[in-house]
């Protein structure tokens, strides 16, 4: 028998397949912008992330992931780098699923969810990028990855707070979720 | 989907959010100062070949040759001029050569 989705299950596939779309864009956009200091490689613009952080927020870790999947796509095929899609992806979604159980304990304010994600997936990454290819060499730069990640989320988690409290809410939930 | 929206309505900020805010700020701080300080120096020739820049480095004896610097100064000779720069260089050993790439607001103009 063939599934009938509701109306709530459509507006969030929509949603999210436009952030998807969106966060590749953005995500190719971004390589093409320099680090702000060159000195510190990490600080550098993710404009992409906000609609992972989006997603994270308003809905659950899957819909992270799959922008997550998008972004790294992109990534991969700017960068050439196989390993870069894997590594991407998988920081992501660790991120995506820790930043979803802080939002279920509120120890966070939601504003500053941006950290949790940047901290995880720079841990992450680096130790993929430390595993993979057997190297100890990006393990040196662990903690200044773990910090410039964080300042970079922190931004991008207000705005997709602030994006979550003021957009109108039937264009993200189920009218019949209005409180 | 209630409780989401119920998340909306909650606080942005908490003791922990803002007390991890503030711990960031201070460690950014002190690694933004210690990444501007120049912790070594290198040197780099340039050289055309088949149309592409080929860039060897010579390191220092102090320097990993498998690593991230930041803050090094490289002194680039390109002819006479000698140029030098600050900032990040990346580092690969490949084949018992290292190559330099001077990414990162370094532009490196090559002798026709």
């Amino acid at each position: 028998m063939k599934r009938r989705y509701s109306i709530k299950e459509k507006k969030k596939l929509l949603v999210v397949l436009i952030s998807a779309v969106l966060a590749g864009v953005l995500g190719y956009v971004e390589t093409l912008i320099p680090a702000v200091f060159p000195a510190v490689p990490y600080l550098r613009v993710h404009l992409s992330v906000f609609f992972a952080l989006f997603a994270v927020l308003a809905y659950t870790p899957f819909e992270s992931i799959l922008i997550w999947g998008v972004r790294s796509v992109v990534y991969g095929l700017v960068l050439d780098d196989g390993y870069a899609i894997l590594f991407e992806l998988a920081a992501g979604a660790l991120a995506a699923v820790v930043v979803w159980a802080l939002r279920r304990t509120r120890i966070f304010g939601g504003a500053t969810m941006g950290i949790p994600m940047g901290i995880v997936y720079a841990f992450v990454y680096t130790c993929l990028a430390c595993i993979v290819p057997r190297s100890a060499a990006p393990f040196g730069a662990l903690a200044q990855a773990m910090a410039f990640y964080a300042v970079n989320y922190l931004p991008l988690g207000v705005l997709a707070y602030v994006a979550l409290r003021y957009l109108p809410e039937y264009l993200i939930f189920d009218d019949k979720s209005k409180v | 989907m209630k409780e989401d929206v119920v998340f909306c309505k909650s606080k942005p900020f908490t003791k922990w959010s803002i007390a991890f805010v503030a711990l960031l700020m201070i460690v950014v701080a002190v690694a933004l100062i210690v990444s501007l300080v120049p912790v070594a120096e290198a040197s780099i020739a340039i050289v055309k070949i088949d149309g592409k820049a080929v860039v060897t480095l010579r390191l220092s004896d102090d320097l990993n040759p498998v690593a991230n610097y930041r803050g090094v100064i490289v002194r680039a000779y390109n002819g006479a001029v000698e140029t030098v720069y600050q900032g990040q260089v990346a580092v690969e050993h490949r084949a018992g050569k290292s190559i330099v790439y001077p990414t990162l607001g370094v532009e490196v103009e090559l002798a026709k």
